[in-house]
């Protein structure tokens, strides 16, 4: 059998030391995340310059009240799962977990308006390869969507962690440093929102 | 809690479970070591097949495309299996919680989780280099430069998904050091305390994290590019194949800084011990990496000096890429002047590290003619900058590494190597390495194009000398590795601390135990105190 | 390449090697002055006994002043003199005969201004300043005459340059620096810099007429009428058995699967090599023969420019 000090067996921790080490860690993280999106941004802004008349074309086939709904949702999400922090800071076990069931629904909800945007484009044969301006919009739009799938999966696991009533003002870390995530997942979206429809 | 076997040394325990599943980072440590010494040895091979076919004009052993192939794994395998984990995963992991007085990194499944991904992209990688069913072996070479590796028929896009994979270990690595250093140090470690070796995984570790996901996104966009025909990067797409290279080079070169600085600081560490004296300007060299890090993430562009990119580009980067050569400069005189008045014990790990010096003399010099711009215009992608890369790497990092194993040996094994075996090692590869590299220099500046498989006979000679160099220098390895190999088996039990360092990890019983201190430590005085009363 | 400096082959080369003597020079220096000291201490201050007095200094403000300062000045002045001459390296005389260098796997193209094409060597006049307008047909290459101190990336998305004035008679390496497939290694040439005469010479060669350079419009025509593909279509409009290449690029046609299609250079190429696969609605399959294997990607083009030069 394996001794301590194993994945499965590790050795204690100072919870107070585990919880800025996690919190520290995830700042870095979101570093990580807004570099790997910046990338996105760079090619955005190079490619709109080589060729600003397929940007604007582009930009008019996109539904603007989609996407201006899908940030309002993003915007609440955003809304409930700090709300969500705060109810696990004062230990209210109930409000914990309606607030990030909450965040849960929206989020779906994004995914879902997502879908009526996507699905009939993809029908209509307007694919990533069909000119520079759809590669950033899929490259960009799709990759955020694959973040707040992770985010969502995060979101859910805390979901199950409050209901075995795990969080409470002592322990909180968990929700907090998933919060941090949540909010990078809806900033990055509002930058992408006028970004692609608007400008 | 201390229980049993939480007061036996970390190489105690047998057994998979306790290794595999192990979050200890001493473990961890030696993991890494053994796997990325073993892919040095893959990509060794690969470079020995490349310097036998350049032997003499015209085919020897291999044709053409599997030349391609040839050098593209050994630059791929070098680069993103071996160098790039190579000094921070390794020493890095083994050292620097003892150092700061710390039982283990930050986060220790997080460590253990980032080996794991390296193992996978590793996997992934060696799979697609040597083909995938229906694939040919990858001929792209490691910079795989659109729009070649669009086109190309090799197994591009596992490679690039086995990379992106790599990515993700490295940054998880990069990032639990960020926060160990923040978070983990002793009461009384503070930031100018700092071992000079931490200082530097620091600035490498910033490097990792902010520049490996630029290359993330890129390899993702040409996975995307050669799968949908996105054309970001193809010019009838309307794409830009330069584009590539500017993303690419943009993580490509800081992490020429991820492979150097933690070899700066081994350097660092080696010097104050084997002449007993205190490190020459502790600050400046500790401030120096910060500012190679910082510097080297606006150097990219030199990669693209006649790439097509605009001329005002071309020389703001010019500029930029000496602002590099300061910090370097600072460094080397720092650890010239260490040596003075000292009291200086050649034994190999200081052997090791003087020749770091001297090579990284040529290394950084050699770099001169390639920021100036009307030189490099001549020198550029021609075999002066193979023999410039391979100073830096080989005579920088490698030797580096070098001179780390041999000085941590004891520690990290309990046991000693032959010091007589160890020297011979020593002289072989500096010599053969020097014979290899140095032929290269003139036969770039001859116009010796980089990755050609055959050559025209006013090469032929400098080839040859170089290929013979190449032979000496891949014997010395094996020396070297079989001395070390034979030391961890047969070696004579080492002391605590053989070479009379201050530093924390030498306080501790060799092998070190599981928990490294029974007690953290207190510590009060930086560790270069030598030839002082002052200890830690 | 005789000599490794100053082979005086062009003065901007000589001025380049300046740069590269000044460098080596410069770095000669740093080097022996670092690795002399580090050599001197290594052996002065070996370790006799083990209790040796050794110094306790840890640092000097003054010196870190000093070897910060100095190196940044020295730095500054060499960013500044390879700049300067880097500048004139891309810098061009207007005067400069321009040729139209196209890279290909594996080798290189030259389009004189008269329409004459050269294959992997390239003939310069002595004297005489030339400027290389370059792209790629397919990856990256790189062009390089390292006797002339010249380098260029050639890329498929856009026109890349480079100038040179040959002072010497004599032939000269090309290579491509730029890794492009399996016979990288074989994609060479030669520049060929002739003296007045042999230049005079070269220009006039008519060695015959099926040789004379022509325009590619003027090709296409020669082709045009070589294939016979006049009997079945007109260039004024009138019917025949084709349909007519009068206005035909850019044309819509419907075809006759009842595909409507906008002509272009690709579609062009298609009904040239394969004629059934497409055809115009109203027009009888089988009776154009397939081209495919039979005309060069050059032919073709040089007749897509004819067809798009009938109005």
């Amino acid at each position: 059998m394996s001794e301590p000090g194993t994945f499965f067996h590790l050795h204690e921790e100072d919870p107070v030391e585990a919880y800025e080490n996690f919190k520290l860690g995830m700042w870095i993280f979101l570093a990580t995340e807004v570099l790997l999106f910046g990338g996105l941004f760079a090619a955005y802004f190079i490619f709109k310059f080589i060729w600003p008349d397929i940007f604007e074309a582009g930009s008019s086939h996109l539904n603007r009240f989609l996407g201006g709904l899908n940030t309002l949702v993003l915007i609440f999400s955003s809304y409930f799962m700090a709300m969500s922090v705060d109810a696990a800071q004062r230990s209210q076990q109930k409000k914990l977990i309606r607030n990030l069931a909450l965040t849960l629904f929206f989020a779906s909800g994004f995914i879902i308006i997502k879908g009526f945007e996507w699905i009939p484009k993809l029908n209509h044969g307007i694919t990533p390869g069909s000119d520079v301006f759809f590669s950033v919009y899929y490259m960009t739009t799709g990759l955020h969507l694959l973040h707040v799938v992770i985010g969502m999966s995060f979101i859910g696991l805390l979901l199950k962690r409050a209901i075995g009533g795990r969080y409470h003002s002592e322990n909180f870390g968990g929700v907090e440093v998933g919060g941090l995530y949540w909010h990078l997942v809806d900033v990055i979206w509002i930058f992408l929102f006028p970004l692609l429809y608007l400008i | 809690m201390s229980t049993h076997s939480e007061n036996t040394h970390y190489l105690e325990a047998k057994g998979f479970n306790n290794w595999f599943f192990s979050v200890d980072h001493k473990r961890i440590g030696i993991m890494y070591l053994v796997a990325i010494l073993f892919f040095f040895i893959l990509a060794g091979i690969a470079a020995m097949v490349v310097r036998a076919e350049l032997l003499y004009p015209g085919q020897q052993i291999i044709d053409r495309h599997g030349y391609n192939v040839a050098f593209t794994l050994h630059g791929a395998m070098m680069v993103f299996l071996f160098i790039v984990p190579g000094i921070p995963a390794t020493l890095g992991n083994f050292c620097l919680p003892i150092m700061i007085g710390a039982k283990d990194v930050a986060f220790p499944r997080l460590n253990l989780l980032s080996f794991w991904i390296y193992l996978l992209g590793a996997a992934i990688i060696v799979f697609s280099l040597i083909g995938p069913p229906g694939e040919s072996w990858l001929d792209t070479g490691w910079t795989l430069y659109t729009p070649y590796s669009v086109e190309s028929s090799s197994g591009v896009i596992p490679v690039t998904l086995g990379v992106f994979v790599l990515g993700f270990s490295s940054i998880l690595t990069g990032l639990n050091f960020v926060v160990t250093i923040h978070k983990m140090r002793a009461p009384g470690m503070t930031w100018h305390r700092l071992p000079l070796f931490v200082w530097a995984l620091y600035s490498a570790s910033l490097i990792q994290i902010l520049a490996t996901p630029v290359v993330g996104i890129t390899l993702l966009l040409l996975v995307m590019e050669r799968t949908f025909q996105i054309g970001f990067f193809t010019a009838s797409l309307g794409g830009d194949p330069i584009l590539f290279e500017n993303f690419f080079w943009f993580y490509s070169h800081p992490v020429v800084y991820i492979m150097i600085l933690p070899a700066m600081g081994v350097v660092a560490e080696i010097l104050p011990v084997f002449s007993k004296k205190p490190i020459f300007g502790y600050r400046a060299i500790a401030y120096s990496s910060l500012a190679i890090a910082l510097v080297s993430f606006f150097v990219w562009g030199h990669h693209l000096f006649v790439s097509g990119m605009s001329d005002w580009s071309r020389w703001v980067f010019s500029l930029l890429t000496f602002a590099v050569a300061i910090p370097t400069a600072i460094k080397v005189f720092n650890w010239i002047s260490t040596l003075y008045k000292g009291s200086i014990q050649l034994d190999s790990p200081m052997l090791y590290a003087c020749a770091f010096i001297f090579l990284f003399t040529i290394a950084g010099l050699t770099g001169l003619p390639l920021a100036t711009l009307a030189t490099d215009v001549h020198l550029h992608d021609t075999y002066f900058v193979v023999a410039h890369f391979h100073y830096t790497m080989q005579g920088g990092t490698v030797i580096g590494l070098l001179a780390g194993i041999h000085f941590w040996f004891p520690k990290i094994f309990g046991k000693m190597y032959s010091e007589k075996r160890a020297r011979i090692g020593f002289w072989m590869l500096f010599i053969g390495f020097n014979a290899t590299f140095m032929p290269q220099f003139v036969l770039g500046y001859m116009g010796m194009p980089r990755r050609y498989f055959d050559y025209l006979d006013q090469f032929a000679t400098l080839h040859f000398m170089s290929s013979i160099g190449a032979f000496i220098n891949g014997i010395a390895y094996l020396y070297i590795f079989g001395n070390l190999i034979h030391a961890v088996v047969k070696g004579r039990a080492a002391e605590k601390n053989p070479f009379g360092s201050l530093s924390l990890e030498w306080t501790v019983p060799s092998p070190p135990p599981l928990t490294n201190f029974d007690e953290i430590p207190i510590v009060t005085d930086w560790t270069y105190g030598y030839g002082t009363e002052q200890t830690v | 390449m005789d000599k490794l400096f100053w082979n005086g082959l062009t003065d901007l080369g000589a001025r380049v090697d300046n740069v590269q003597i000044f460098i080596i020079a410069l770095m000669g220096v740093c080097f022996i002055a670092c690795n002399a000291v580090l050599i001197y201490f290594m052996l002065k201050y070996r370790r006799k006994t083990d209790n040796d007095v050794t110094s306790t200094v840890s640092g000097n403000q003054l010196l870190e002043i000093v070897w910060t300062v100095i190196p940044a000045v020295i730095m500054l002045f060499v960013f500044w003199y390879g700049v300067t001459v880097w500048g004139d390296l891309r810098t061009p005389p207007e005067n400069a005969m321009t040729i139209n260098v196209t890279g290909v796997q594996w080798a290189w193209r030259f389009e004189y201004p008269d329409g004459r094409i050269e294959a992997e060597d390239l003939y310069v006049p002595k004297g005489e300043a030339i400027r290389l307008n370059m792209i790629s047909s397919d990856v990256l290459h790189s062009f390089f005459i390292p006797a002339f101190r010249v380098k260029e990336d050639v890329v498929p998305s856009q026109y890349t340059q480079l100038w040179f004035q040959a002072e010497k008679e004599g032939s000269f390496d090309i290579f491509c620096t730029e890794y492009c497939g399996d016979n990288h290694s074989f994609m060479l040439g030669k520049v060929h810099v002739l003296g007045p005469e042999a230049w005079d010479r070269w220009v006039r060669r008519v060695p015959d007429p099926n040789s004379i350079p022509l325009t590619p419009v003027q090709r296409g025509e020669k082709l045009f009428s070589k294939w016979g593909c006049a009997g079945c279509h007109s260039i004024d409009g009138s019917p025949n058995i084709g349909p007519t290449f009068k206005s035909l690029m850019g044309r819509a046609e419907s075809m006759s699967d009842g595909q409507n299609i906008i002509v272009d250079e690709n579609y062009i190429m298609e009904s040239i090599n394969q004629p059934d696969r497409q055809i115009v609605a109203g027009y009888p399959k089988g009776q154009m023969p397939a081209f495919e294997g039979q005309l060069s990607q050059q032919d073709i083009t040089d007749i897509i420019d004819y067809i798009k030069s009938v109005e």
